[in-house]
């Protein structure tokens, strides 16, 4: 608490004493006559055109044409701020000192920023020289907004190289983020995700989940140490940082309506399935008697009626049966996945004059799944005011909103994109079916709908305030201080009807089972920050600075579930009267924790060639007791540009080249709760005779620490001949006092318990080249490219060689020295062409019949289960008014198991089986190189089969069109003829995303493994107006 | 005006400041050390955890001794058959689900303990509630150390020095040795002992009362073969319960309709069924029933029988055809009467009397204490007096005999099979084809877990059974 005060009362000194030194304000110039012309580029130095150029506070502006040059001719005066602006681009203000000409880059490097008057910092951790020796990198903000996808984190996808985003389901479920791999043993999005900061305040990924890209101005993905250890405890895995869109304060109204409208298409088969012919024959030769295909085969009446007189007839008649169903070919795919509409609308409205600025915009878009019953729905509204302090600076506010919807069929056994792989081809949509038998004779298509309604919805409010005050030359005071609030809940409903229910042997009053949960996360986040910049004799550029900021998450969480419902989909329809295991239950959970962390910066930078910086954070968390709370992270690193030499300054191969590295340390405590560190007692909800049960949450360390991160960076920039960028990052992370949950021996009374239990380490490069092939008017073509490759490696154990999840498994899930992403089994040689098992081989070189309890010997590493290798390729083609761009995203090196539920044995023959399975499965003595073994075994009895082997595994690599936009600038000249300059800027745009996918996977999808959950193609037509 | 703003804006940085310095967040619903356990009633509630994880073995251990015969329906389990069998995989099961639960009972218990220690009541009714609490907590301990060593260790009888349990007297982790049998027992009697010094008589059976404790005791002494003294203790039982009248015919109809009454000394209390795994489904009957042998023992007066043997008809596999099943009683036919099990009885006063009358037995030259025992027991029951010229190993047979018709189907029955086994019980498995184990058998020792030893490399297994290393 002490040196809380002190810090408060530091702040309040600095800022009384800044006022007094302050210079007098400067009389005003007159305005006179002016002419400047220039050429706007993007951030890639190509022309932009439609930007417009004004004098600030001024009514005087310009569009560029479509070279990107302008001419703005007009009244002003010496030093008025010349502001450039375009739209999903940073603003950029000049001040104005008598140039002819005046070029601005667009989102420009924060090389030259020192030309630029940088209008209000949001981010106040965003410190300028932060980005000179550490690695902080930009998502294209314009390529995310042309990807016509709901989900705003999938679309990140191949964004920054390092940045792995993982679909995980079907549409409206939460991907994987990880920057840079796992930095922890333990698995799971609480341990490992990257922390998110919106304008300066944290928010949780739920509420990054749904925010909308057209709202957000800039994402910086910050990947090392030095970038993250601002954040402190927090950070450890990685920040991603976002920055809103604010108020226009160059006194214009400006008006911005956006509208997608498309389909959603079906998208990949996962498995081609058979056709009817193919399926009764399997049938045949499975020998199933509930299956038509061996039902009415030729070899059922011989074995059973072999002494019938009347046999031949009951063959034939058995033939016809199988014809007329041979006769049916129902492809369930195209039945029960559907291409649904996607639409999306979206109206901001930025104006303001120098002293008072205003964003405001709502957003609609809806995506509908690939199954009926899926569909995502948001709305989101965002509003910002910037008020100008007079001479000390800004005063901002912002509120955000919003809502999400998404509904999914899929959840219980009988999940509509399951039923695509079961149904039979000679089954249709009325009548029973073969394929359920075993559940019921009775069954019909219309009895395997409805069978699970699941509603989740988030609602989304944040509001913060900041105040960058600039009180004395050089330096800046920041403080922001927000509330971010998710309130999500869930809705899930298994009906009376559904077959589970009904086949639960539960009384007709108690069947239907409903769950609703409501979780609340709130996120406060205050933080001030003191930076003082000096440059001294023009050469010595000096940064100093301190913060103090202060994150609290506090979770809340309740859930009831109950019984009885029948099939109404709300929590006022339990049947309360239930006793026994169906009695409606109450569940809860609080956590709030909280951090308070101290920060120091420190950045030099001699004659922009030399960067040195150094940061300095001590944080406490409130989940550790209060003797051992205190952590500390710090950084240190240097940039070096040799292409400032003069013998390089001039050079015309080497334009720029730039080379940094960092080193720091820091301390992660992520997805840890108090009641692993120090005994936790929570009441549960039963009861032991008229006491409530108080029970003991865990097996509490009291020795736990936090782990400890060790990162070390080192980066080369390289642009050649002013076409050719190169970027190279080497990274190596190691992470000490690593936690897991680890099995302890039973006698103990708990059979985990989380401890620091070793060292693994984390490393890998990412490389990025971008070329601008052609640039000779009117064409423009520009490729990038991107590969990352990240391993992990277990270095040390503390206790033992291996760790073993569970005492049954002979794997070991963590073991010294080796990868732990890695997918063990066994080394397949075949089907035997006697046994119809597998043969295994064995480490000493034997072979080894599958019925063989697998030993660890001959276990071997079948590959990395998350691909190592990951990257992008972008082309933007530009053809006068026209613009083509295509992202492509790409891994590879990783396997996945298949999961062969396709494939069918004697038991489950009554359900569809993937095509070519009669001629890849053995069926007799003799079948030689099949690929599935006898259906006559059950494979749960065999071990063996329970472990994936080589011939069960594919190749997890895949190469994807993530998007594909061709957009039509009209020309202001045609706008400005036929829509009487109402409307200023237009384009036109089709759009596409995840349109194909090329990969050696056979089954499914190779990102989610299964087979609900490949991304769907969205096409989309696109208008954006600006009024 | 530019002091005020500046002033102002000073205020507002404090305040944005001030937000920011609380570490010490107090949970809502939950608790944490150092303020988590400070009163007796969170100490109370604590412990009520520990005896809401004490497991339930009573109806796997009479599977595996002679209390039942199977039905035709058995291989419609085949878990359970196998269990019946005695084959290793559904014992290496039982070992483990009753391992992992009594040491989970241990632990919380041994959390209470270290926690009731630094609370100081300034109240005298708070101090007898807080030392009832701790005794409760030694007694439960102790209740499952005695169940374990009888499961996981040898008799007593084939040495005391060999491996008995893992004694684990603190909340830490520990990767403890097996202590031996003797150790274990000196354990057990000495928490026991230290437990039976506080007065505490619980107004439900749900708690281990005084009495409980001093059963318990006996039991243990028994078992140590402190016969002398396992009677003494059992002798108080019975007199402080008020003699034999406490065994009327409206207090053990009580035990077998949803209460406990007087004749349970320790009754668990339970929100979850029970006593399920008995049976197929409602329309074909049971997977088990009572034994014949033990079934044509009851004599039509003996109250017992009613209560035990629940004869229900079933549909045979003809049609037309019935089948009566000699159902188990007890909690089997509250669960087919529908009647709510609350509490399964631990600990009854039956016991001090079957304590007080083996322990004559083996003393020597008690016999006639042992019969008078169990003859004014039985008088109470409605069964016929013992036969007045059994004396020795029969009386003592006669008296393991009663025990069996008292207990059958609540597990006790195993204890006794594996403590005679080669002695006056050695022929208990005559006649069942399915049962056919001779004394030497490694399997009347379960196994120690998996987990347990594999994470634990001080710790030994049981003779004959496997230890996988890894």
């Amino acid at each position: 608490m002490n040196k809380l005060y002190l810090a408060v009362l530091a702040l309040c000194i600095l800022l009384l004493s800044s006022g007094s030194v302050r210079a007098q304000e400067q009389e005003k110039p007159a305005k006179q006559r002016y002419e400047i012309s220039g050429t706007v580029t993007d951030n890639h130095g190509q022309p932009l055109p439609g930007a417009t150029v004004r004098i600030k506070g001024t009514m005087q502006g310009t569009v560029t044409d479509t070279e990107g040059h302008y001419t703005l001719r007009g009244e002003w005066a010496m030093g008025d701020i010349v502001l450039f602006t375009f739209i999903g681009m940073k603003e950029v203000s000049m001040k104005y000192d008598g140039q002819k000409t005046l070029d601005a880059a667009m989102q420009q490097d924060a090389t030259n920023v020192s030309e630029v008057v940088v209008v209000a910092r949001r981010n106040i951790n965003e410190i300028d020289i932060r980005a000179k020796s550490g690695v902080v990198q930009r998502v294209d903000m314009e390529r995310l907004n042309d990807k016509p996808m709901i989900d705003m984190s999938l679309a990140l996808q191949g964004s920054v190289p390092g940045l792995i985003v993982t679909n995980t389901g079907d549409l409206g479920s939460k991907p994987q983020i990880r920057l840079r791999g796992n930095s922890s043993f333990r698995a799971g999005d609480t341990a490992n995700e990257p922390l998110y900061v919106m304008d300066g305040q944290v928010i949780s990924s739920e509420a990054f989940l749904t925010l909308n890209p057209a709202d957000i101005e800039e994402i910086k993905v910050l990947k090392d140490a030095v970038a993250c250890a601002l954040y402190g405890v927090k950070a450890a895995n990685g920040v991603i940082e976002i920055t809103s869109q604010r108020g226009n304060p160059d006194g214009v109204l400006k008006v911005n309506y956006d509208f997608s409208i498309g389909v959603t298409l079906r998208g990949r088969r996962g498995v081609e399935m058979m056709q009817s012919a193919e399926k009764l024959e399997l049938e045949r030769l499975l020998q199933n008697s509930s299956t038509p295909g061996y039902r009415y085969s030729a070899d059922y009446y011989r074995k059973y009626y072999s002494n019938d007189p009347g046999l031949e007839e009951m063959i034939a008649r058995g033939a016809e049966v199988l014809d007329s169903l041979r006769g049916i070919n129902t492809d369930w795919f195209r039945e029960l996945i559907r291409p649904n509409i996607y639409q999306k609308h979206n109206l901001s409205i930025r104006g303001g004059d120098e002293n008072t600025s205003y964003f405001i915009s709502a957003n609609y878009s809806q995506q509908g799944g690939r199954v009926p019953g899926n569909d995502v729905q948001r709305i989101s509204t965002r509003m910002s005011l910037d008020q100008r302090l007079g001479r000390w600076g800004y005063l901002s506010l912002a509120s955000d909103a919003g809502y999400s919807v998404t509904n999914t069929p899929n959840g219980s056994a009988f999940s509509p994109t399951d039923l695509v792989y079961q149904l039979n081809p000679y089954e249709t949509k009325t009548g029973t079916l073969v394929s359920f038998s075993n559940e019921s004779s009775e069954y019909t298509y219309n009895d395997l709908l409805s069978q699970y309604r699941s509603k989740s919805t988030d609602k989304h409010a944040g509001v913060s305030g900041s105040l960058n005050l600039h009180p004395l030359e050089g330096l800046d005071v920041d403080a922001v201080a927000g509330v971010d609030f998710v309130l999500d809940e869930g809705l899930s409903l298994l009906p009376s009807t559904s077959i589970e229910e009904r086949k639960s042997g539960a009384a007709i009053n108690e069947r239907g089972r409903l769950t609703k949960n409501k979780n609340v996360t709130t996120n406060v986040s205050s933080n001030i920050r003191l930076t003082y910049n000096r440059v001294f004799a023009e050469r010595h550029d000096l940064t100093i600075g301190g913060n103090m900021d202060y994150y609290l998450t506090d979770q809340d969480n309740v859930s009831i579930t109950g019984y009885g419902v029948g099939t109404q989909m709300s929590p006022a329809a339990i049947n309360q009267s239930i006793t026994g295991n169906r009695k409606p239950s109450v569940g809860s959970l609080k956590e709030k924790s909280a951090q308070l962390g101290f920060g120091l910066v420190f950045g030099y930078s001699f004659d922009a060639t030399y960067d040195l910086f150094a940061t300095y954070k001590a944080d406490a968390s409130s989940i550790l007791p209060a003797d051992k709370r205190w952590n500390s992270a710090w950084a240190v690193g240097v940039g070096w540009t040799p292409s400032r030499y003069g013998f390089l300054r001039d050079s015309r191969v080497i334009t720029s080249l730039n080379l940094k590295g960092s080193f720091g340390k820091m301390a992660n405590l992520s997805g840890v709760s108090s009641a692993s560190a120090i005994g936790t007692f929570s009441y549960s909800t039963d009861f032991y005779g008229d006491a409530r049960l108080l029970e003991l949450q865990a097996f509490y360390n009291t020795g736990l620490k936090p782990e400890q991160t060790a990162s070390i960076d080192a980066g080369l920039l390289l642009e050649l001949f002013k076409r050719v960028t190169l970027g190279v990052n080497f990274y190596r992370r190691e992470t000490s006092d690593a936690l897991l949950a680890v099995p302890i021996p039973l006698s103990n009374g708990f059979s985990t318990m989380l401890r620091n239990i070793g060292v693994l380490r984390n490393e890998g490069y990412e490389l990025s080249a971008s070329v601008k092939a052609v640039d000779r008017e009117p064409w423009r073509l520009w490729l990038r490219g991107s590969l990352a490759y990240n391993r992990n490696k277990v270095v040390d154990l503390y206790y033992a060689d291996r760790i073993y999840a569970s005492a049954e498994s002979i794997i070991p899930d963590y073991e010294i020295g080796k990868a732990y992403d890695m997918l063990y089994g066994l080394e397949s040689l075949g089907i035997d062409p006697i046994s119809g098992l597998p043969v295994f081989k064995g480490a000493d070189g034997r072979e080894i019949p599958a019925t063989e309890t697998p030993v660890k010997e001959n276990i071997v590493a079948l590959g990395h289960s998350t691909p190592p290798y990951s990257g992008s390729l972008n082309v933007s083609l530009s053809y006068r008014s026209f613009d083509l761009d295509m992202d492509f995203y790409y891994v590879f090196g990783g396997v996945r198991p298949y999961n062969y539920s396709y494939v069918r044995t004697v038991d489950d023959a009554n359900k569809n089986a993937i095509r070519g399975q009669v001629g890849d499965m053995w069926f007799a003595r003799g079948d030689e190189n099949k690929v599935y073994h006898s259906p006559f075994f059950s494979s749960s009895a065999i071990a063996s089969l329970n472990y994936p082997n080589t011939m069960t595994v594919g190749k997890s690599d895949y190469f994807k069109m993530s998007m594909l936009s061709l957009r039509y600038r009209i020309s202001s000249a045609w706008l400005e003829r036929n829509c009487g300059g109402f409307i200023k800027y237009a384009s036109m745009a089709f759009q596409a995303s995840n349109l194909f996918m090329i990969t050696p996977y056979k089954e499914s999808d190779p990102e989610t493994g299964s087979l609900a959950g490949t991304m769907q193609p969205v096409l989309t037509f696109n208008i954006s107006l600006t009024f | 005006m530019r002091k005020i703003l500046r002033y102002g804006l000073s205020g507002m940085i404090a305040a944005f400041g001030a937000a920011a310095c609380n570490l010490d967040i107090p949970y809502e619903n939950q608790l944490s050390d150092p303020s988590a356990i400070t009163s007796v009633t969170t100490a109370r509630e604590l412990l009520a955890s520990a005896y809401d994880r004490l497991p339930n073995p009573e109806f796997d251990l009479s599977v595996l001794g002679d209390d039942f015969e199977t039905t035709s329906l058995i291989s419609r389990n085949s878990d359970l058959g196998n269990l019946y069998k005695w084959q290793t995989q559904p014992l290496t099961n039982l070992a483990l689900s009753l391992w992992q639960s009594y040491y989970e009972t241990i632990a919380i218990a041994n959390a209470t303990l270290e926690r009731t220690a630094k609370i100081h009541p300034q109240v005298e009714s708070e101090q007898v509630q807080l030392e009832a609490v701790n005794a409760e907590a030694k007694a439960l301990k102790a209740y499952c150390y005695f169940d374990l060593l009888r499961l996981f260790a040898p008799d007593i009888s084939e040495g005391a020095d060999r491996d008995g349990i893992i004694l684990k007297e603190e909340f830490e982790l520990g990767f403890l040795k097996r202590s031996s049998i003797a150790d274990c027992i000196s354990r057990i009697r000495t928490l026991l002992t230290e437990a039976v010094g506080t007065e505490n008589a619980p107004e439900t059976a749900y708690w281990i009362s005084q009495q409980g404790v001093r059963c318990l005791l006996a039991e243990v002494e028994l078992y140590a073969g402190q016969y002398e003294k396992a009677a003494e203790w059992a002798r108080l039982v019975l007199s402080t319960a008020g003699g034999y009248g406490v065994f009327s015919e409206a207090n053990y109809l009580q035990l077998w309709n949803g209460g406990a009454g007087p004749e349970s000394l320790f009754s668990r209390h339970t929100t979850v069924p029970f006593y399920l795994d008995i049976r197929y489904d409602t329309e074909k009957g049971d997977f088990l029933e009572v034994a014949k042998s033990l079934a044509d023992l009851y004599t039509p007066e003996d109250i017992r029988g009613g209560q035990s043997v629940y004869p229900k008809e079933f549909p045979g596999e003809t049609v037309g055809e019935t089948i009566t099943m000699r159902c188990m009683g007890k909690y089997n036919r509250m669960n087919w009467e529908t009647t709510e099990i609350t509490c399964i009885h631990k600990l009854r006063t039956a016991t001090a009397c079957f304590v007080l009358a083996e322990a004559c037995c083996r003393m020597g030259g008690h016999d006639g204490e042992a019969r008078t025992a169990i003859d004014e027991f039985l008088a109470r029951r409605g069964a016929p007096q013992l036969d007045e010229s059994l004396s020795g190993d029969d009386l003592l047979r006669a008296v393991l005999e009663e025990k069996r018709k008292e207990f059958v189907g609540e597990g006790e029955r195993y204890f006794d099979l594996k403590r005679y086994r080669s002695g006056v019980l050695a022929d208990w498995n005559q006649g069942n084809s399915n049962k056919r184990f001779d004394a030497k058998d490694y399997r009347w020792t379960l196994p120690i877990p998996q987990e347990e030893y594999f994470y634990n490399e001080n710790v030994t297994q049981n003779d004959g059974w496997p230890k996988i290393e890894n």
